[in-house]
């Protein structure tokens, strides 16, 4: 079996950024630096002050 | 900075703290957590409905957390009180935990959900909905609605006196979702209190 390559390290980009919470790259919400993805957004979107799903 | 960032960043390092007390202490039944910056360092309210398990033994427990909390979440000298809920059977998470575990253990959902529902009501409660969805007798989903007494679905009565919770329970069969909403005894706004008749008029 070959050797383990670590992950690149990506400096900008899709990849650089991920989910706080869930760790996907896709669905980044990143309006005031959030940086939590579309679903989680609404699991916890209580819990951060914001009103919409109540 | 942007004060719009700043109170997004505060909320969600409220909810990082609150996603981690929920994990450390499902099993001291966890309801939420308030948190106060004072000139000694941050305090935070646990209310829980077994303090008991969150302290821990000689305070093992709340150590812990009180250390967790400071080295990766970087609270400044942490203060934990834990308080119990008074009346759990009218706090909507509670007993959305109470019927998560009893199904769990095996309990028959109907039962369960109609134990909760009369004690929430002999607690006192004005009203109370309970709803349970997922596979409860066939392959095929459905929810079942146990009601009792008056509940506010709309407008401010809904906002301000109805406690919801919903919990979520992985059992054989698959995900089953259970929603507790209460209706606390307090003064609707539509009720009409009337006052006594004096006599000396």
């Amino acid at each position: 079996m070959g050797k383990i390559k670590p992950p690149k390290v990506r400096k900008f980009g899709k990849g650089a950024r991920r989910c706080i919470r869930c760790g996907t790259h896709e669905a980044l919400i990143r309006m005031y630096n959030l940086n939590i993805c579309r679903r989680c957004f609404r699991e916890v979107a209580e819990d951060i002050g914001f009103k919409k799903y109540m | 900075m942007d004060i719009k960032k700043l109170f997004v960043k505060e909320g969600v390092k409220y909810m990082e703290i609150n996603e981690f007390l929920k994990r450390k202490l499902s099993r001291a039944g966890y309801v939420n957590v308030e948190m106060m910056r004072t000139p000694i360092g941050t305090r935070l309210v646990i209310y829980a409905e077994r303090p008991a398990l969150v302290i821990g033994r000689k305070g093992a427990t709340i150590r812990e957390i009180a250390r967790i909390l400071e080295q990766e979440f970087g609270l400044e000298n942490p203060q934990i009180d834990v308080i119990p809920i008074e009346k759990p059977e009218l706090n909507a998470k509670v007993m959305a935990y109470r019927i998560a575990r009893a199904l769990v253990r095996g309990v028959k959902f109907r039962r369960a959900a109609f134990i909760a529902l009369r004690r929430i009501m002999a607690a006192g409660a004005r009203g109370a909905e309970i709803v349970i969805s997922g596979k409860l007798t066939s392959e095929r989903a459905r929810f079942e609605k146990y009601r009792a007494g008056i509940i506010a679905k709309s407008g401010e009565p809904k906002e301000k006196l109805v406690d919801e919770a919903t919990v979520e329970v992985l059992l054989k069969p698959g995900m089953y979702g259970i929603k507790v909403k209460i209706m606390p005894p307090l003064r609707r706004p539509d009720e009409i209190i009337l006052k006594p008749v004096s006599e000396s008029t």
